[in-house]
């Protein structure tokens, strides 16, 4: 019995010195806390420290201390600003406010200002505290207030309180006044409605002496105008004012009070630049009253100061924007090329900045500073060297070509990696507006991708791709430029090789005849592949486009057919997929397919359509392969892609079509039978064959589907390019078995194709980001496979039917997060046999790349009786938005 | 306007901010690492002003410490940059004498001579002595 006793007595002396050591008689002061948690030696030691703060200042706020409550406070407030929680200070903070003390208010106030948010339900209670203090007699107090108001006003404290601030903006306080305004500001950011209550008062503003109403009052009508076409209109009459109130600064002597490095108040004349520039935007008659002043300003203000270059820079901007008269301009321009060969790199940063402000405005004046410029591409800096290029791009036109992007091609050489891929990408734009001939143009693209490495992006791959496939007279000139390349090649930069493999596979017989300026001999030429494609440098990509050219180089070359066919049988066995059915595919085209083989490698016929930045070349080549190149040029011919229902009708109509034909028939239904199921080459005259043979065939059942679209189909419609890779493996899948019938060893070794139904698979395996499962209940299965285009994710979804009952009216729906954007493509049907199953896409666009989260609901009709369920998918790889 | 101020250590360490426009608080530590590294990250004779994001970002040494504001990109950059001499100006007659320990162990002092001068993000006083003026004289009142 005594043991218990002792062991409760234990514990609760225990307790007491607990309780004491936080329970200390006085709380330490801010400083000493500062210095205690400055003196921890690790992250969690000052952890400790805070966490045993916090405890003990939650405590005296329980016990309503309120002669330390000042104290605590402020010492909360250095906790919240190191990043711990803070929020149940809050309450505190309004119990000083409602203090007498005035050290207690303001604290209080700074704590409000820094605790609060406007989201909390305290500013209700806030709101009061304020309304009194703003009507105290002390002006202390009303400018702690305003203070505050001014800082953290939500739209209903600005209701509520608008009239006091109005009240006050006529104070005959100075002090008042201008944090009256500058409440007022805060006050019509938040509320705009409120901004004619104000406008009175807020003109009085500008006859007043002290700058800080000044300063406060400019800001405010700056604002006013900004959000209000009427105001603006109202406000032009002040012109004249504010010209007065800048000559006088301008020609006052010195006050000490306002002056910063010999200048008078730089802060208020760059305000009242500011607003000038606003005034006078496309009103000759304001910008005939400020153009004196401006170019006094221009002429007289000290330029070895940095506040002088400060108003400088504002008052170019200002001569900028208003129509000025010409000579202003030259005069601005002129100041901003003395900014360019300053010595401070901030000035030279400006100066660039603000070129970069007026290119549009005078191209021609910016012109005359070229050379500066292009010096500051090898500055030092990189934010001075970034701002240079975006400048550079601007000024390029068709008299400056040459010699701009030779500067920049150097540039782009040397350039860090995040400055390469927008580099390229505007030396491609660049050079497409203003090249002044073909063969310039090809040399220059061939320069861009050779100076990017690795960094090039995918468009410009395919720009200069398409650049060579449209120009014939060039192609045996570039063919042998890229030979040069590629013979010197490092296997590491692959834009480079995907280039040079794409046009020396379509214009190899150029190369060897010897139209180039290089006589290449075969074994060489095979060498180099092989290097290619045992390079473990090489990506898949990169291997996927020497594959192919390799196939169209052995309709090309004479002698070294069969290495040829060695190396592509080879890779029937490759790891990778894509590369396996390829090398299984080409060799099928050696031996039983070999009468084939010439008709069905030849030339692509030359890309249409615009290259540089389109969106169909982006959504091309990020696929990432070289045949989905050819087909889908070839599929942008022959489908509109964007009706999704009739894909699987499609597919079977050419099928069908395929089916139908006997490889011996006649060479051109031969050829373009064969060029849609392998989907290789075809020529512009096989191209109209199809239209031919298809014209020809509208009697049969689904033949037309294809036909009605072949011709119609603009390229622009690519942007749902993976609709149309999908239709194109729909394609590959069905029509491979057809070629390699009756035995189809091609649908065996590929081994991946389950059903001859389904056309998915490929889809799944060729975006690397893995597929999920997003539902499966109630017999229902959701399947997704992503593809991913920068911000854009292209979801196919599949809905299987396992329920054993004929599903009908299916149907899908999915709500996400508001910054992300949804597009549902109509589905491939809404009605399921068991064991069967529909596909649907959905396109995401998140742009913001925040979590990709989805919540879907479904109902359908389960032999005739209705099912419905909802839920959410949160297991989407991470992948689709980092 | 501006965003907000933040005095940073040579180390990185945050000595002080003060947020004109709300951000959450849990965003706050993660900007704060980023912006000072950043800057941090800066060569000695580098621009004084970095693009970050919406915000430009403006710093300025003053002894061992690193000043950063983050303003909209339509802000006057070298103005600001003077804001920063400025306000250092008015801590500096307002101690007496300005050192990295009066930026440790006075913050609520730093807070309240900002608060005198910039206002919501916009700047309301550009004379030191008219700033610091209602701070003397609260001091006065409150230490009787």
């Amino acid at each position: 019995m005594s043991s218990i006793k002792q062991v409760i007595n234990d514990a609760v002396e225990k307790g007491k010195e607990v309780y004491e050591k936080v329970r200390q008689p006085n709380p330490i002061r801010l400083r000493d806390l500062i210095r205690q948690i400055r003196s921890a030696k690790t992250a969690a030691e000052e952890r400790a420290v805070v966490n045993r703060e916090c405890a003990y200042i939650r405590l005296t706020f329980r016990e309503e201390d309120s002669v330390w409550r000042c104290r605590n406070v402020a010492k909360l407030l250095y906790i919240h600003m190191l990043g711990y929680p803070a929020h149940f200070g809050q309450m505190e903070c309004l119990k000083l406010i409602a203090s007498p003390r005035f050290t207690d208010k303001r604290i209080g106030y700074l704590g409000a200002m820094l605790l609060l948010d406007e989201r909390q339900d305290v500013h209700l209670l806030i709101t009061n505290s304020l309304k009194n203090d703003l009507n105290s007699s002390t002006q202390f107090v009303q400018g702690l207030a305003l203070c505050t108001l001014g800082a953290i006003a939500s739209p209903e404290m600005s209701r509520d309180l608008a009239g006091e601030v109005e009240r006050l903006l006529k104070s005959s306080n100075a002090y008042i006044r201008k944090k009256a305004a500058v409440c007022a500001l805060r006050i019509i950011c938040r509320v705009p409605e409120l901004m004619e209550m104000y406008l009175p008062a807020t003109r009085s503003l500008l006859s007043e002496k002290n700058h800080g109403v000044l300063i406060t009052g400019v800001t405010l009508i700056t604002e006013m105008c900004r959000q209000s076409p009427d105001m603006l209109a109202h406000f032009k009459k002040i012109v004249p004012n504010l010209v007065r109130i800048l000559k006088n600064l301008i020609m006052a002597g010195y006050s000490p009070e306002h002056d910063v490095q010999g200048v008078s108040d730089p802060f208020l004349q760059v305000k009242i630049l500011k607003l000038l520039r606003i005034l006078g935007c496309g009103d000759s008659e304001a910008s005939e009253t400020m153009n004196d002043i401006l170019a006094q300003v221009a002429t007289n203000t000290e330029s070895s100061k940095n506040v002088g270059n400060a108003i400088l820079y504002e008052t170019v901007l200002s001569i900028m924007d208003i129509k000025s008269e010409s000579g202003l301009r030259v005069l601005a321009i002129n100041i901003l090329g003395r900014f360019l060969l300053n010595a401070d790199k901030n000035i030279r940063y400006v100066a660039l900045n603000t070129l970069l402000r007026v290119v549009h405005a005078d191209n021609s004046a910016v012109q005359r500073h070229r050379s500066t410029i292009l010096e500051c591409l090898k500055d030092a800096d990189i934010s001075i060297r970034r701002r240079a290029m975006e400048l550079c791009f601007a000024l390029i036109n068709g008299n400056n070509i040459r010699t701009m992007m030779k500067e920049l091609l150097t540039f782009l050489e040397k350039a860090e990696p995040e400055f390469k891929a927008s580099c390229s990408s505007k030396c491609v734009l660049a050079a497409e507006k203003y090249s002044p001939n073909v063969r310039w143009h090809i040399d220059t693209l061939l320069k861009v991708v050779e100076a990017a490495g690795n960094h090039v992006p995918d468009d410009v791959v395919s720009s200069t791709i398409q650049l060579i496939s449209e120009t014939r007279t060039e192609q045996a000139y570039a063919v042998g430029e890229l030979w040069r390349h590629l013979s010197i090649a490092q296997m590491e930069y692959q834009p480079m090789i995907q280039v040079a493999t794409w046009c020396i596979g379509e214009f190899g017989d150029l190369l060897l005849s010897g139209h180039a300026d290089v006589t290449v001999v075969e074994s060489e030429l095979i060498d180099i592949y092989q290097k290619i494609l045992w390079s473990s440098q090489c990506s898949i990509t990169t291997k996927e486009y020497a594959l192919t050219s390799l196939m169209k180089l052995s309709a090309r070359l004479t002698h070294e057919i069969g290495s040829i066919q060695q190396v592509v049988s080879a890779f029937g066995s490759h790891l990778n997929i894509e590369l396996q059915q390829r090398g299984i595919e080409y060799s099928q085209l050696f031996t039983r397919h070999n009468h084939m083989r010439g008709p069905l490698l030849e030339r692509m016929p030359p890309f249409e359509g615009t290259r540089a930045g389109t969106e169909q070349d982006k959504a091309t080549i990020t696929n990432g392969v070289d045949t989905p190149l050819d087909n889908e040029s070839l599929l942008n011919d022959l489908t509109s892609p964007n009706n999704n229902a009739h894909e699987t009708s499609e597919s079977n109509a050419l099928l069908d079509l395929l089916g139908g034909m006997e490889p011996g028939d006649s060479d051109t239904i031969k050829s373009t039978s064969t060029s849609i199921s392998l989907t290789v080459a075809s020529t512009p005259s096989v191209n109209a064959d199809i239209l031919d043979l298809l014209g020809g065939l509208d009697s049969g059942p689904a033949a037309s589907v294809p036909t009605t679209n072949m011709n119609e189909a603009p390229p622009t419609q690519l942007p749902n390019s993976s609709n149309a890779a999908y239709l194109l493996d729909g394609l590959l899948n069905n029509s491979t078995p057809i070629i390699s019938s009756p035995s189809s060893p091609v649908t065996n070794s590929a081994g991946t194709i389950p059903t001859s139904n389904s056309i998915y698979p490929l889809v799944l395996q060729k975006s690397s980001i893995p597929g999920i499962t997003a539902y499966d209940k109630n017999g229902i299965r959701l399947d997704m496979a992503f593809e991913l285009q920068e911000t854009l994710i292209t979801i196919n979804l599949i809905a299987s039917n396992n329920t054993g009952a004929q599903v009908t009216d299916f149907l899908f729906q999915a709500a996400v997060p508001k910054s992300i954007q949804l597009q549902m493509l109509n589905p491939s049907g809404t009605n399921m046999a068991p064991t069967a199953s529909l596909t649907q896409l959905i396109k995401v666009n998140n742009p913001n790349k925040v979590p990709l989260r989805m919540r879907i609901k479904l109902s359908w009709l389960a032999n005739g009786s209705p099912v419905q369920d909802q839920g959410e998918i949160s297991n989407f790889p991470s992948a689709l938005w980092q | 306007m501006m965003h907000y101020l933040l005095i940073a250590s040579k180390s990185g360490n945050i000595q002080f901010s003060h947020y004109f426009t709300y951000i959450t608080p849990s965003s706050r530590t993660p900007i704060e690492a980023r912006v000072i590294t950043k800057c941090l990250g800066a060569e000695k004779d580098a621009c004084h002003f970095l693009e970050d994001g919406d915000h430009t970002l403006i710093f300025r040494w003053f002894g061992p410490c690193l000043f950063i504001v983050a303003a909209d990109h339509t802000e006057n950059e070298i103005m600001i940059y003077e804001f920063l001499s400025l306000y250092v100006g008015a801590l500096h007659r307002y101690f007496g004498k300005f050192s990295e320990r009066h930026v440790l162990l006075n913050i609520d002092r730093l807070h309240m001579v900002l608060e005198e001068m910039v206002v919501g993000g916009e700047l309301v006083e550009s004379s030191i002595r008219n700033a610091l003026t209602p701070i003397q004289v609260l001091d006065t009142v409150s230490s009787r």
